[in-house]
């Protein structure tokens, strides 16, 4: 604001002090009733918005325990066909000696002496005894009912041929082995058993 | 001053998170300038009330508007209560022109140094509020801001975003103005007489 010397400029006082008068002669506030329709405005919208946030909350709670348990869920191993279709291994006893290489041919004969199948007992026995290996030609899609356990009686190295994992020096001895087998003769896994 | 934005500051922040004492100090503290500014400038109360509602709602809506960096929550409000008054009078066409201004003084009459003092308090406060109303927009806004809120140039110059010297020059040029316009009227109401 500027000083005014009314006695210099007259018509300045004066309009200075009319608008002076104007300005206290008009309303100092807004109404009241803008005041409390602005707070009630204000409640609402943070009403909305606490609203909305916690609808966002939930939305992503749940979109994330679903990503997380979908992820889980993909993560778990499949259970192996031979643990769950496991019956009871009936003994094939071959009639002939056999050389075939296709753990689908049945026939085996011992040939080797006690000695010797006493070695490959020991060493059959320092692997894992009660489990069933997966084969290369394992399948875990294969439903377990359509699986069957064959007990057999090969050479190691027909066994090493399937897959088996039999020492390198038990080639020639006979080993008494649980095969499961599909029902198109395809071996998936195999247990030695002796 | 630093103390008033900071408080400011603290004030939009905890409004922001939906405080309503927050929101009630802010409102306490602008409403009564805003209100008075949008009053003055249109003349019209409905547009007073009007504009206090829509700067406070806007506030309320984004108060992460407000950029402390670029000046005073004040000049904020102030800024939105233009836009929006300007708004309201376009809309009320109750504006008039610079060049109708300029083209109207010079039909003025010169001598207007006893005018004010013919004039009868209520007759005077009635002819300035009406010669106020019908300035160009940037004169009137210096004489609100200067003479009628009686801000310094320095803070109407913050307000208007432009120089001190601007606004005094503006100011004088108003104040020129609206004495030509009481001279007229009261030219006009002594031919009435006779």
């Amino acid at each position: 604001m500027r000083d005014i010397d009314p006695i210099r400029n007259p018509s300045e006082a004066l309009l200075s002090a009319a608008l002076n008068r104007l300005a206290k002669g008009s309303a100092r506030q807004a109404p009241t009733g803008v005041g409390e329709q602005l707070a009630q405005q204000f409640r609402r919208h943070h009403r909305r918005r606490r609203r909305t946030r916690a609808v966002v909350v939930f939305s992503l709670a749940v979109g994330l325990t679903f990503a997380v348990a979908l992820l889980l869920s993909l993560q778990q191993p499949a259970p192996t066909a031979p643990s769950v279709a496991l019956q009871p291994a009936p003994v094939v006893t071959p009639e002939q000696p056999s050389q075939s290489t296709s753990p689908r041919s049945v026939a085996a004969q011992e040939r080797t002496s006690p000695a010797s199948r006493r070695n490959a007992k020991a060493v059959v026995s320092n692997t894992n005894e009660n489990a069933f290996m997966p084969l290369g030609t394992y399948d875990p899609a294969m439903v377990p009912g359509e699986l069957q356990v064959v007990r057999l009686e090969l050479t190691g190295a027909d066994l090493r041929l399937v897959g088996a994992p039999v020492a390198e020096d038990l080639a020639d001895r006979r080993v008494l082995a649980d095969i499961v087998v599909a029902s198109d003769g395809t071996p998936y896994a195999v247990r030695l058993v002796r | 001053m630093a103390e008033r934005l900071s408080d400011d500051q603290e004030l939009l922040r905890q409004l922001a998170k939906g405080n309503e004492d927050a929101f009630r100090t802010l409102y306490e503290r602008y409403q009564g300038r805003i209100y008075r500014f949008a009053l003055h400038m249109s003349g019209n109360p409905a547009t007073g009330e009007e504009t206090t509602q829509e700067v406070f709602l806007a506030l309320m809506g984004k108060p992460k508007a407000y950029d402390p960096a670029k000046g005073s929550l004040a000049g904020y409000l102030f800024g939105m209560a233009r836009n929006i008054t300007r708004r309201a009078m376009r809309e009320t066409a109750d504006d008039i022109s610079l060049d109708e201004e300029t083209e109207r003084d010079e039909f003025a009459v010169a001598g207007d140094l006893d005018v004010l003092e013919e004039l009868t308090n209520g007759e005077l406060l009635s002819a300035l509020r009406q010669a106020v109303l019908t300035l160009p927009e940037p004169y009137r806004e210096a004489v609100v801001l200067c003479d009628l809120e009686e801000l310094s140039y320095q803070e109407a110059a913050d307000l208007l975003e432009c120089a001190p010297g601007t606004v005094a020059s503006r100011l004088n040029r108003a104040r020129s103005i609206l004495k030509k316009k009481l001279s007229v009227q009261r030219a006009r109401e002594q031919k009435c007489a006779t």
